[in-house]
C-alpha cells in the first residue's frame, strides 16, 4: 500500500516539476496579448515580435558570444587547475580547490556587488569583456568539478608512461591525459555555456547598455510588464536545455564506459 | 662503465645537482587568478563596511539595527529558506527514494524529468510560475472553472507564490546529490534488516533513513544556503511583498547607490552562509560517526 | 649500447616515514638486477627514482658519469615498464609502440622496421592493429616491453610486470625476459616482491628493507650466504635455531672448530639458519662430527605433489620444517607422524646470521 502513496507522491512531484516548463510552450503560440491557456488562436506573432526585434536580437547575440567565450576560456583554464588539484594532496588540494569552487558556494549577489563595485572602478561596466570575465570565475568550478572526477578515474601511470617514453608534460597531457578524460572536459563545457547563457544577477548589474545580455533584458521586461514575447524566447530556451540534458546523458554514458584497461 | 675504484675520482669533479621538484602551482595560476578576481571586490566591500569617511566605525550596522525594516527583511528570508527547503526536503526524500528503487531505464527517465527543469533557465521557470500563479493565470482559471474557488486566489507577487516558485528551483538542486548518496548505500544493509525481522517501515526508518543522513544533510544545507541568498524568484515572484537580504542588497546598490549598507547587509548575508556551513560540519561527522 | 648506473646516498621521507634511507648502489652496465623485498622496503622508490617519477630529497643518480637527478623524466632515455602496463587504451598495439619513435620524429620505413623488430623480440609480430582491449594480460604484458625497448634506451626499468599473471604465464614469461636479457644485452633494473622470481631472473639480486639496501649478491650466494636474519627469512623457508643462550640445549653441535671460529665467535648471538630441504635424516643416536644434529618428533606431513613437508616438533615446542622430494625412495626415509626422528645439517650446509631480533 505505502508503494502506491510513495509512487503517486514520486510522480506527483514530477509532474509538478515538469509542468511549468512545458506550459510556456504553447502559451507562446498563442495570438491573445494576454495570457491564457489554452490557447484559443495560434500564431506565430511573438515569435516574430522576438526575432523583429533588434533590442531582443543584439541581447541574444551579446550572450550567445558570450557563452562561447566563457567555454573558451573557461574550459581549459578549468582543465588546468583540475590537473594540479589532482597532482596535489593533503591540506593544498583542499585549499586550491575550495578556492576555486567557492564562486559557486558563495551567494552571487555577493559577488555581483563585488564586481560591479570593482568593475566601477576599471571602466568596465557594460562590456563584453566584464560579463566574460565573471561568467568566466562562475564557470570554472563546473569544470573543476567534472574535470577532477575524470582525473580520478584515470590511470596516472598512463602519464608517467607516455613521459618515460620521451614526451614533456604539455605532450602527455595532449596525447594522453585529454584523449582519456574527454568526455569530462565536454561534460564541464556544456555547464560552462548553459551557466554563462542563464546567469542573470551578475548581468543585471555589470551587463547593460550596449552589451545587455538576454537575461537582463528578460528580467526587465518581467519586472515591468509580462509581454508574451518572453514565452516565445522561453521556448527557445526551453529547446537549448532540452538538447543539453540529452548531450548530457550521451556525455556521461561515455564517460563513465569503462576505459580498457591498459 | 667502470669499476668502484675508478669512480671517487670522477665524482670528485662532479657537479652536485638539487634533484629535481616538480612544480605545478603555474598550471592553476590562470584560474586562480581570474577566481580571485571575482571574489576580493566583495572581500573588500566587507572591509570597506566597517569603515564610514575613512575611519572604523559600525555605523552602517547600527542603521541596520535601527532600521525596523531590515529585522523584517532578516525575518522574511530566513523563513522562506526555511519553509522552502522543509518542503523541499519533506518531497524531495520520498520521491528519491523511489527513484532508486526503480530499474535503471525508469530511473533514468525519471532523474530526465528532474533535469529538465535543472537545466532550463531560472528566468523561464520563474515567469512559467508567474505565468501559473497570477491572478488571471492558469491555476486561478481552473480552479475557478472547477467551482473549487469563488473568487483567484492571491498567489503571485505574494509570500506563497515565492515559496512554490523557489520550492521548483530547489528540487533538483536537492534531489541530485541525494540521488548520489542513496545509490551508495548497500541495499542488502536493508535486506538483512528485514531477514533479521524488521518491516519495511521499520528497515527504512531505521537503517536506510540514518545511512542516507550525510546526503540529506548536505542537500537540505544546500538548499538553504541557495535560498538564503536568492534574487530571481523572489524579486519577481514576490512583487514588492516579499523582500529578501539580496533583494535589498540589490537595491541599495542600484537605487540608493548605498555602498556601505549593502556591504553590510552583504557580510551579515555571508555570516549567514558560513554559520550554515560550520553548523553541518558540526553535524556531519556526528551522524558518521554513528 | 648498455650503461651503468651509480647511486650515492638517495634518500627519501615523507615526514617521518623513510622511504629510501641513504642509499649506494653500483650497476655495471648490461647486467639484470632485481631490487627484492616486502611492500614498504623502497624498491620501487628506487626504481621510480631512476625513472625520474620519484624525486629524492637527496642523493645522486648517475648513468654513465652523467647525473641524471636535475633531469626530466621525459629526457633520460629510459625505458619503463609498468606494473599494469599502461599501455595507451585509445592507441592499437602499433601506435603504441611507435609513440616514441613518433616523439624522436623516427618516421616512415624505418619507423614501421623498428616497430616490427619490437614485436618479434616479443613474438608479438603481426598484432600490430589490435587494440589495447582485445589483448590478454601476458599479451599487454609483451607488447608493454615491446614499446619500452623500440627507442633502444641505455637502461630498462621494470617495475613487477608480472605480478597480475597466473603463475604458469609469470614462469614462462620470465624464462622470455631473460632470454631478451641476452639478446638485447641491456642493463635491467627489475623490482619484485617475489624471491623466485628475482633468483630465477637476475645476475645480481639486491634485497631491501625499510628503505635500506641489506645485501647484494648473486642469486646462489643471497640463497647460500645470507647476511642477515631478514634476508635469511625472505629468501627461501627457513628455521632459526638460536646459537646462544637457553638455545644451546637443543641442539647438538658436532662441528669442527675452523666452522666455529669462523663462524660462531665472531657473533654476540648466533643464530643457526637451516635450509629445510639441507636437513638430513639420521639414524638415532648419530653424531659424526662436522654437522649439528637435533632430536625431534615427526609432526605433520604435507604431500604437495613435487614436494613433501615434514614437520618436526622439537623438545622445546619449537617446529621444523624440513623439505624432501617425492620419489619413492625419498618418501620410504620418511618415519610416519608421532614417530622420534633426528635431524642433522652438515656445516657446508649451516649458515649462521646474527641474532638481531629483540
Amino acid at each position: 500500500m505505502t508503494r502506491i502513496w510513495l509512487g503517486t507522491l514520486a510522480t506527483a512531484v514530477l509532474v509538478f516539476l515538469l509542468v511549468p516548463v512545458f506550459i510556456v510552450i504553447p502559451m507562446s503560440f498563442s495570438a491573445a496579448t494576454y495570457l491564457e491557456f489554452p490557447p484559443q488562436a495560434w500564431s506565430l506573432r511573438w515569435y516574430d515580435a522576438y526575432f523583429g526585434s533588434i533590442e531582443w536580437m543584439a541581447a541574444t547575440r551579446t550572450s550567445l558570444l558570450a557563452a562561447v567565450a566563457t567555454v573558451i576560456i573557461a574550459t581549459p583554464i578549468g582543465f588546468a587547475g583540475a590537473y594540479c588539484i589532482d597532482k596535489l594532496n593533503g591540506w593544498p588540494r583542499n585549499a586550491l580547490m575550495g578556492l576555486l569552487l567557492s564562486p559557486q558556494l558563495m551567494p552571487v549577489i555577493l559577488l555581483a556587488i563585488g564586481v560591479f563595485f570593482f568593475y566601477i572602478q576599471l571602466g568596465l561596466v557594460d562590456t563584453f569583456a566584464g560579463v566574460v570575465l565573471a561568467h568566466v570565475a562562475l564557470a570554472i568550478p563546473f569544470v573543476v568539478t567534472t574535470v577532477v572526477a575524470g582525473l580520478s578515474r584515470f590511470d596516472r601511470n598512463l602519464e608517467n608512461a607516455a613521459r618515460s617514453l620521451g614526451a614533456s608534460r604539455l605532450r602527455a597531457i595532449v596525447d594522453v591525459v585529454l584523449p582519456q578524460v574527454k568526455m569530462s572536459v565536454m561534460a564541464g563545457a556544456l555547464f560552462a555555456f548553459v551557466s554563462s547563457l542563464d546567469e542573470v544577477v551578475i548581468g543585471l548589474l555589470v551587463a547593460g547598455g550596449s552589451n545587455t545580455v538576454l537575461t537582463r533584458m528578460m528580467f526587465m521586461s518581467l519586472r515591468d510588464q509580462v509581454d508574451p514575447t518572453i514565452a516565445a524566447i522561453s521556448t527557445l530556451l526551453i529547446g537549448i536545455s532540452l538538447v543539453a540534458v540529452i548531450l548530457f546523458i550521451f556525455v556521461e554514458r561515455a564517460a563513465e564506459r569503462p576505459a580498457a584497461k591498459a | 662503465m667502470g669499476t668502484v675504484a675508478a669512480r671517487p675520482a670522477a665524482l670528485a669533479e662532479a657537479r652536485q645537482v638539487q634533484p629535481l621538484k616538480p612544480r605545478y602551482w603555474p598550471f592553476a595560476l590562470p584560474a586562480v587568478l581570474v577566481t580571485l578576481v571575482v571574489l576580493l571586490p566583495f572581500l573588500w566591500l566587507a572591509i570597506l563596511s566597517f569603515f564610514e569617511a575613512g575611519a572604523f566605525s559600525l555605523v552602517h550596522y547600527e542603521r541596520m539595527l535601527e532600521n525596523a525594516s531590515y529585522a523584517s527583511i532578516l525575518s522574511d528570508t530566513l523563513l522562506l529558506s526555511l519553509l522552502v527547503t522543509g518542503i523541499v526536503v519533506a518531497l524531495g526524500i520520498p520521491t528519491t527514494y523511489v527513484i532508486v528503487r526503480q530499474p535503471p531505464m525508469v530511473a533514468t527517465i525519471m532523474l530526465a524529468c528532474v533535469a529538465i527543469p535543472f537545466w532550463t533557465s531560472l528566468l523561464v521557470r520563474t515567469y512559467a510560475w508567474m505565468v501559473l500563479l497570477q491572478r488571471k493565470g492558469l491555476i486561478n482559471t481552473w480552479l475557478l472553472e472547477l467551482g473549487v474557488i469563488d473568487r483567484p486566489l492571491r498567489m503571485a507577487n505574494s509570500f506563497s507564490g515565492t515559496t512554490i516558485g523557489m520550492v521548483h528551483i530547489m528540487l533538483p538542486f536537492f534531489i541530485f546529490p541525494l540521488y548520489s548518496a542513496m545509490r551508495q548505500i548497500d541495499p542488502d544493509m536493508v535486506k538483512a534488516a528485514r531477514s533479521l525481522g524488521a518491516s519495511s517501515a521499520r528497515a527504512f526508518w531505521g537503517i536506510f533513513l540514518p545511512l542516507a543522513m550525510p546526503g540529506i544533510m548536505a542537500g537540505a544545507l544546500l538548499s538553504f544556503v541557495l535560498c538564503l541568498g536568492f534574487y530571481v524568484t523572489p524579486q519577481l515572484l514576490g512583487g514588492g511583498n516579499v523582500t529578501t537580504i539580496s533583494m535589498k542588497i540589490q537595491q541599495n546598490v542600484t537605487m540608493y547607490s548605498e555602498w556601505g549598507a549593502s556591504s553590510a547587509l552583504g557580510v551579515v548575508l555571508l555570516v549567514l552562509v558560513l554559520a550554515c556551513f560550520l553548523a553541518t560540519q558540526w553535524m556531519v561527522p556526528r551522524r558518521l560517526r554513528s | 649500447m648498455a650503461s651503468s648506473i651509480t647511486i650515492r646516498g638517495l634518500s627519501k621521507s615523507y615526514g617521518a616515514f623513510a622511504a629510501l634511507s641513504d642509499v649506494s648502489i653500483d650497476i655495471p652496465a648490461g647486467q639484470f638486477i632485481t631490487l627484492l623485498g616486502p611492500s614498504g622496503s623502497g624498491k620501487t622508490t628506487l626504481l621510480m627514482s631512476i625513472a625520474g617519477f620519484s624525486h629524492p630529497d637527496r642523493g645522486s643518480i648517475r648513468i654513465d658519469d652523467q647525473e641524471i637527478l636535475d633531469l626530466e623524466p621525459n629526457k633520460r632515455d629510459i625505458g619503463v615498464v609498468f606494473q599494469n602496463y599502461a599501455l595507451f587504451p585509445h592507441m592499437s598495439v602499433e601506435e603504441n609502440i611507435a609513440y616514441p619513435l613518433k616523439l624522436r620524429k623516427i618516421a616512415g620505413a624505418q619507423r614501421d622496421a623498428r616497430v616490427k623488430r619490437a614485436l618479434q623480440a616479443v613474438q608479438m609480430d603481426g598484432y600490430g592493429a589490435r587494440r589495447i582491449h582485445e589483448l590478454s594480460g601476458g599479451q599487454r604484458q609483451r607488447i608493454a616491453v615491446a614499446r619500452a625497448i623500440v627507442f633502444e634506451p641505455r637502461i630498462i626499468l621494470m617495475d613487477e610486470p608480472l605480478s597480475a599473471l597466473d603463475k604458469k604465464l609469470r614462469e614462462e614469461m620470465q624464462i622470455e625476459l631473460k632470454h631478451l636479457h641476452q639478446s638485447l644485452g641491456r642493463t635491467i633494473v627489475y623490482v619484485t616482491h617475489d624471491q623466485k622470481e628475482a633468483l630465477t631472473l637476475a645476475d645480481q639480486v639486491v634485497v631491501m628493507d625499510r628503505g635500506r639496501i641489506v645485501q647484494k649478491d648473486s642469486p646462489r650466494d643471497i640463497y647460500e650466504q645470507p647476511k642477515t636474519r631478514f634476508v635469511a627469512d625472505f629468501i627461501g623457508n627457513s628455521n632459526f635455531l638460536p646459537l646462544h643462550g637457553a638455545g644451546t640445549g637443543t641442539i647438538d653441535a658436532q662441528v669442527s672448530d675452523a666452522f666455529r671460529r669462523q663462524h660462531m665467535q665472531g657473533r654476540q648471538r648466533p643464530l643457526l639458519v637451516i635450509r629445510p630441504e639441507k636437513l638430513e635424516i639420521v639414524p638415532a643416536g648419530f653424531r659424526e662430527p662436522g654437522s649439528f644434529y637435533v632430536d625431534a618428533t615427526v609432526g605433520e606431513i604435507l604431500f604437495q605433489g613435487d614436494l613433501v613437508i615434514v614437520f618436526a616438533r622439537l623438545p622445546n615446542g619449537q617446529m621444523v620444517r624440513l623439505q624432501r622430494g617425492t620419489r619413492r625412495t625419498t618418501l620410504a626415509t620418511i618415519p610416519p607422524e608421532g614417530s622420534p626422528i633426528r635431524l642433522a645439517l652438515h656445516e657446508e650446509d649451516a649458515i649462521v646470521v646474527e641474532d638481531d631480533r629483540p
